[in-house]
């Protein structure tokens, strides 16, 4: 019976992401930019392998003391091929830089989706006002109808994310590039992504349910994200390079054995380096240029298509996060008292 | 008059004391300092690297790696990496890692702090109580224009600035006179960029009479600017002819670079040295690498001016041009990185710099004054 109610309410809730205007243009929007991000590269990636690797330019004037400064470097002019699959240019711009781009699909997921998945989170929160007077003394419990709130909306995002998914899926196939190593890369592109929309949706809905009014959970909601795309991850960034600066001997052993500190400071920044957005962006880097194995390595082969065990940690960080927005909504609207509506 | 700029007055001190454009600005801070202080520091690493291998600082090479993309992308690229190669690091070049974030976060910043200013002043009242003061509702619109965007674009012009200030005191990075005004010069322009986004975000408002379907509209407009930076890059590099490789050197340059090679050595070899050294073949090898740059340099060119036509529809790549230009004190132009010339000495004024953008800076001139004036009439023509 209860979870007959549960049901109930997920359907209701649905029925009303489906119906709402707000939620149908954000999902356009993000479908779009989907489509227009894999799309509009697609002549790029028909470029082949090459179109990968960096390009060797002369700057300024080639003088006789510049070219002696560049040294030995003038014998391997010629681009050295990186062995990445050549549709990594799909997901990624960047070859080696430790940076996202913002014209491709990971752009899209990293900074456009969040924005969308939380603003749909905000406008799905259970209404204030007389409304919120009907559901806060409906026979069912506040967890239940939280958390049926919860699902409505993480199942709403999974097939705004699956559609983004089939068309461009189909935009793939028709023009010949869907091959089995670009599905799967879009796959766990779309995948993980789908994690870290569930994580802004629930920080969105949160809002919703904290703020009194929708205008004010949205202008926080979107200072959140900025916090967490924009400044964190550039802030583990220099917090790390920070803590090694400061401990230089620590410098050898972490490169030897890939091993972290276990010191609490460290602790910390590997918290920051943890936060959602800089494990998904670990993730899509890892996913269009995966890092090769020993076996790559040895037989001078391609590297195989991005593992899982390169990227658990980061994956267990974006559910971790998820669950935490979760339970910090619930916690808010479980203490919300009807007079306060 | 006095009326007007008490008006004027009261608008700028509602925007500023409502905490939101604090909060915006202090995220503004945070996000260039961090960026900065990252960025320096990596550059610094780099740059003392140099100096700590050889013992000083090294003549910076003449080859450089650049992403695939587009030409504006590539120079802009192609001018970092010639500061990085610079000891001391500079304020442009840590200002050059930090602004290409600022070209879209700025548009949803100014977008959503001028969502809600006067539809909520509809919802709460606020509107009606000023409509029916004895003042002409075109005076009104017109004060509230200037006080919104003026305090709203002085406010984050002064926000970049600290951080520009406090991030360039952290690191100790280098700064001229003539870097200082170009940053300045910069950052009055960013002003000036946010403050077109916050008149949309003011039309909107007065237009669709409800905050919350104001927000909503605001962050549509910048998922478009999102999509006509993506769209157009893309578009750029799908159409991007490849450049020729550089030429690969004869043996006997081989032998010759081997030999002064500072980087295995770790001697500088003076000019005098290198010039005793150096025979016939490897000269040739020179004017075959500057025959090479030139061929590239006219590519680079004829591709830059196409490209620069889309920053009438795109702002992210019209702010961008402007920051390619003032950010850089090498060339007269941004492009000339790829011509075979050296670095002007002294280094090109902000004055040339700023000629070379015209056509963008006055776009966005007359972008803001056609904004300003609808939104004048918009705001006359509003009843409470």
């Amino acid at each position: 019976m209860k979870g007959c109610v549960f049901l109930h309410v997920t359907g209701f809730v649905l029925r009303s992401l489906l119906r709402s205007r707000s939620a149908l243009l954000l999902t356009c929007a993000i479908v779009g930019l989907m489509l227009l991000s894999v799309g509009t590269r697609l002549p790029i990636t028909g470029q082949g392998a090459g179109a990968f690797d960096l390009i060797h330019a002369l700057v300024e004037d080639p003088s006789l003391e510049r070219v002696a400064a560049w040294g030995a470097s003038f014998f391997t002019l010629t681009p050295v091929p990186r062995g990445a699959v050549a549709t990594s240019v799909l997901f990624s711009n960047e070859g080696t830089r430790h940076d996202v781009s913002t014209i491709c699909l990971s752009g899209v997921l990293l900074f456009a989706l969040p924005l969308a998945a939380m603003l749909i989170g905000v406008g799905t929160a259970p209404p204030r006002g007389g409304a919120s007077l009907t559901i806060c003394s409906a026979p069912i419990r506040r967890a239940t109808l939280y958390l049926a709130y919860t699902t409505a909306l993480l199942g709403y995002l999974v097939a705004v994310l699956a559609v983004g998914w089939g068309f461009c899926a189909l935009l793939l196939h028709t023009t010949g590039l869907g091959g089995q190593t670009v599905q799967r890369q879009l796959v766990s592109a779309v995948a993980y992504s789908a994690l870290f929309a569930g994580i802004c949706a629930s920080l969105g809905l949160w809002l919703g349910v904290w703020f009194k009014r929708p205008s004010a959970a949205m202008l926080a909601g979107i200072v959140g994200i900025i916090v967490l795309v924009a400044i964190l991850p550039n802030l583990g960034e220099f917090l790390t390079e920070s803590y090694f600066d400061a401990r230089p001997e620590l410098v050898q052993p972490v490169r030897d054995t890939g091993v972290w500190p276990s010191d609490p400071a460290f602790r910390a920044i590997l918290a920051v380096r943890h936060t959602p957005a800089n494990a998904l962006q670990r993730i899509l880097r890892e996913i269009a240029n995966p890092t090769p194995t020993t076996l790559d390595r040895t037989c001078h082969c391609r590297v195989a298509w991005s593992s899982a065990k390169a990227i658990t940690e980061e994956t267990i960080a974006l559910a971790a996060a998820l669950v935490i927005a979760v339970l910090a909504g619930l916690s808010v609207f479980a203490q919300r008292e009807v007079s306060e509506s | 008059m006095t009326r007007f700029i008490r008006l004027v007055g009261f608008f700028a001190k509602k925007q500023l004391s409502g905490g939101t454009a604090l909060l915006f600005v202090a995220l503004i801070v945070l996000l260039v300092l961090v960026g900065m202080l990252t960025g320096a520091r990596m550059l610094k690493d780099i740059s003392r690297g140099l100096v700590q291998d050889l013992g000083t600082p090294a003549p910076s090479g003449p080859v450089v790696s650049v992403d695939v993309g587009s030409v504006h992308r590539q120079v802009w690229d192609a001018t970092n990496a010639t500061y990085w190669g610079t000891y001391p690091v500079g304020i442009l070049a840590a200002l050059r890692l930090t602004s290409r974030w600022l070209f879209i976060v700025l548009p949803f910043v100014g977008l959503l702090l001028a969502s809600r200013g006067i539809s909520q002043e509809l919802e709460s009242g606020l509107a009606q109580s000023l409509y029916v003061s004895p003042v002409r509702p075109s005076t009104l619109g017109m004060a509230r224009m200037l006080g919104d965007s003026l305090s709203t674009s002085l406010l984050i012009g002064v926000g970049l600035a600290v951080a520009l200030a406090s991030g360039g005191w952290l690191v100790r990075l280098s700064v001229t006179t003539e870097q200082l005004v170009r940053s300045v010069g910069f950052i009055a322009i960013l002003g000036v960029y946010t403050s077109v986004f916050i008149l949309i975000g003011n039309l909107l408002s007065a237009t669709l009479r409800s905050s919350v379907r104001s927000i909503w509209a605001c962050v549509a407009v910048g998922l478009l600017v999102f999509a006509g930076h993506l769209i157009g890059e893309n578009a750029f590099i799908a159409t991007h002819p490849s450049y020729p490789t550089v030429p690969f050197p004869p043996r006997e340059v081989n032998e010759f670079l081997y030999v002064h090679d500072m980087w295995s050595t770790g001697v500088v070899p003076t000019v005098e040295e290198l010039t005793a050294d150096a025979t016939p073949v490897v000269y040739r090898y020179l004017l075959e690498l500057e025959a090479h740059a030139q061929t590239v340099f006219d590519m680079v060119e004829a591709d830059y001016w196409r490209e620069r036509w889309y920053g009438f529809a795109s702002p992210v790549h019209a702010i961008w041009e402007i920051a390619g230009q003032l950010l850089q004190d090498r060339h007269v132009d941004a492009t000339e990185i790829f011509a075979p010339i050296p670095p002007l000495d002294p280094p090109p004024s902000i004055g040339t710099s700023l000629r070379r953008v015209w056509p963008e800076l006055l776009g966005m001139f007359v972008v803001w004054l056609a904004l300003f004036g609808l939104n004048v009439r918009v705001l006359s023509r509003m009843e409470a």
